[in-house]
């Protein structure tokens, strides 16, 4: 399944007209493989195969999806105009827990974005600091998935923030809400 | 008047310079603008300047040093920067933040900042007329953005010629996410009073008073911290509070005990030394609390937790949201909750494979909370579980290094008492630090240990892991 950082944007740009992996073929190229960058393990998988592969001639991956920055400024004007328009939209955002992060600082290792970045740990025994995730963060999701994929912490989350909900988001909502408040009490 | 914005991409500058441009104008001011962007987007530096007058007369294309009226930066460096290269003076207004950008080197690395506030205070003090600096971890804004900046600005009287409501009326023609933005305005503006008050140390160095009922923790506490001093007996209730809330009272006994017997070691050896002991109590109560599979499910679902994030991501009441945590726990970490006995025995079948149940769960829809929360009522098994059992022998090894250490000098105990701290993080990451700690721990030589520490907590640590 390919997706990227936004995988509704596909529908609204429409069918290409030419297409990479049948351009290539046509040139002569018999082992071109798809992947989507945002799905870490899948991409992965694509390069080993690549590598183990007997195949003599030349092999090509093609990275299908659009850089998060871009998508994220599309996205943004488009969030405004459903907004205004009172449709439903779903918000991303990406966290750090501050209280499960052990501060290793591992998951940077992995990942260069600049939004994920260090502050100071508010629990006043631990003086390093902890991961975490700033406001110019676009909701790409990748850094969780880096983390998910090479097993790194669980202190990563994703919160989907649902602007105009519809009755059935509400009710369900509250309904949750309410057997959560009582479970917490136990 | 002469202003100088530093910053880097990516963190709306740009917009700023439209909203400040905007408001200029609608007072009935010229204002020239000049922008040096750096890389679009993402981190590169860059430099917008501003002159103001009434007739529109361009003076100087370029700023010019020792000659700027006021600076407002959005990044700590770039503003250290251009300070050092001699663009303020005695008569420079400064508004910025303490925010900056790391490079992932420093984020790496686990040693102190060495550009913060406080250590460049005097910088700023000696190059600026007056400065506001404003720490959005204190403040309590984890999204301060330019918005919050302008109304900080305007608050801050350093530009008494542009009326707030124009500020207002600049932001709606402008009209980027104008509703939020406005928000954000009337909030930084609100910010200034907060930030005069704020002469107090951080939120992050206070420290709550244990009100444990046991009195072997109390007055082994009041003893230690007559002995060592008021940090001494702060870090200790600290301590105690957190891991009565981690485990029990029991648990909490056992970790004032293993602080007095290091303090008689020490005592004899006569290695005392108030660093020793209170870097102990601090590391100690850190490996004492270990992350296991209990711990990570009980703060998924804590109530602080769901406030938090409301709060962090400004969820209002009527908002409707999903929280979705990403958990992968190797196989170890799974058998590790087990008994000892039958721990052993999956261990001894399944740990040479690396297998991880990786998931996502969404923690506030009652089928993740109920496994979250099933999970972290098994607390009653973790000591007399596997895992406890090898943290347990790590944390003996731990203790007897010190002790080995404070044979020699104060210096290597003191080391020794750090370089506990380096085993943290989650499977494969905590596996390589123990490791690292388990060669550290062979070590006596302050000399040779400070470079080993050096290395521990520097970005070389992940050399091996690639």
């Amino acid at each position: 399944m390919k997706k990227g950082p936004y995988p509704f944007l596909r529908k609204l740009y429409g069918k290409s007209e030419t297409d990479m992996q049948k351009t290539l073929r046509g040139m002569g190229v018999k082992w071109v493989d798809v992947i989507d960058p945002y799905n870490v393990e899948e991409s992965l998988e694509a390069i080993k195969n690549a590598y183990k592969s007997k195949y003599k001639g030349l092999k090509v991956i093609i990275s299908d999806a659009e850089c998060a920055l871009e998508a994220g400024r599309k996205i943004k004007r488009i969030e405004s105009d459903a907004i205004s328009k009172n449709k439903r939209w779903i918000e991303r955002k990406l966290g750090v827990d501050e209280d499960v992060c052990t501060g290793d600082h591992s998951c940077i290792l992995y990942n260069g974005c600049p939004s994920l970045t260090v502050r100071n740990n508010p629990n006043p025994l631990k003086d390093d600091k902890i991961a975490w995730i700033d406001y110019s963060c676009i909701g790409c999701g990748l850094c969780s998935e880096i983390a998910h994929i090479a097993r790194l912490c669980p202190s990563f989350y994703q919160v989907d923030r649902i602007i105009n909900p519809s009755c059935y988001d509400r009710f369900m909502f509250n309904l949750r809400n309410f057997i959560i408040e009582r479970l917490l009490i136990l | 008047m002469r202003i100088l914005i530093p910053s880097v991409g990516g963190l709306g500058v740009g917009v700023f310079v439209e909203w400040l441009s905007a408001a200029l104008i609608m007072e009935g001011l010229k204002p020239n603008v000049l922008n040096l962007p750096g890389v679009s987007q993402r981190t590169g530096r860059t430099l917008s300047y501003m002159e103001i007058g009434s007739d529109g007369t361009s003076f100087s294309p370029f700023p010019t040093k020792g000659n700027i009226d006021l600076i407002i930066s959005h990044e700590f460096l770039e503003l250290l920067r251009v300070l050092k290269e001699g663009y303020g003076g005695k008569g420079c207004n400064v508004i910025g933040t303490t925010y900056r950008y790391y490079t992932t080197y420093e984020k790496l690395s686990l040693k102190r900042d060495i550009y913060t506030y406080e250590n460049f205070r005097d910088v700023i003090e000696k190059y600026s007329k007056d400065h506001i600096m404003a720490d959005i971890y204190k403040l309590g804004i984890s999204d301060f953005s330019n918005a919050h900046l302008l109304g900080l600005l305007c608050a801050s009287g350093y530009m008494p010629f542009i009326r707030r409501e124009t500020y207002e009326r600049a932001m709606e023609a402008v009209r980027i996410d104008t509703e939020r933005n406005l928000r954000d305005f009337n909030t930084g503006c609100e910010l200034l009073g907060r930030i005069k008050r704020d002469s107090s140390p951080s939120v992050i160095d206070e420290i709550s008073p244990c009100d444990t009922p046991d009195l072997y923790i109390k007055e082994s506490i009041e003893r230690l911290g007559l002995t060592y001093g008021k940090d001494i007996r702060d870090v200790l209730f600290e301590a105690v509070g957190q891991i009565i809330d981690y485990q029990d009272v029991k648990y909490a006994r056992l970790y004032i005990s293993r602080v007095y017997d290091l303090h008689s070691v020490l005592e004899s050896n006569g290695t005392v030394r108030i660093g020793v002991i209170k870097e102990f109590a601090r590391v100690l109560a850190i490996r004492m609390m270990y992350e296991d599979i209990i711990r990570v499910a009980e703060k998924k679902i804590s109530r602080g937790r769901f406030e938090r994030i409301r709060r962090l991501y400004r969820i209002q009441d009527r908002d409707v949201f999903w929280i979705k945590d990403f958990f992968g726990p190797d196989i170890d970490e799974l058998y590790g909750i087990l008994p000892n006995l039958l721990g052993k025995i999956f261990d001894r079948l399944l740990s040479r494979y690396r297998i991880s149940w990786k998931t996502g769960m969404f923690t506030n829809h009652i089928s993740g909370f109920l496994i979250l929360k099933g999970i972290s009522k098994l607390r009653f098994l973790r000591r007399h579980s596997l895992r406890y059992a090898k943290e347990n022998s790590l944390i003996e090894m731990y203790i007897d290094h010190i002790r080995r250490c404070s044979a020699h000098t104060t210096d290597s105990a003191l080391l020794a008492a750090k370089g506990g701290a380096i085993v943290r993080g989650y499977g494969d990451v905590r596996r390589e630090m123990v490791q690292k700690w388990k060669e550290f721990s062979q070590l006596t030589n302050p000399h040779i240990m400070s470079l080993y520490l050096d290395k521990l907590f520097s970005e070389k640590r992940f050399e091996s892991m690639g």
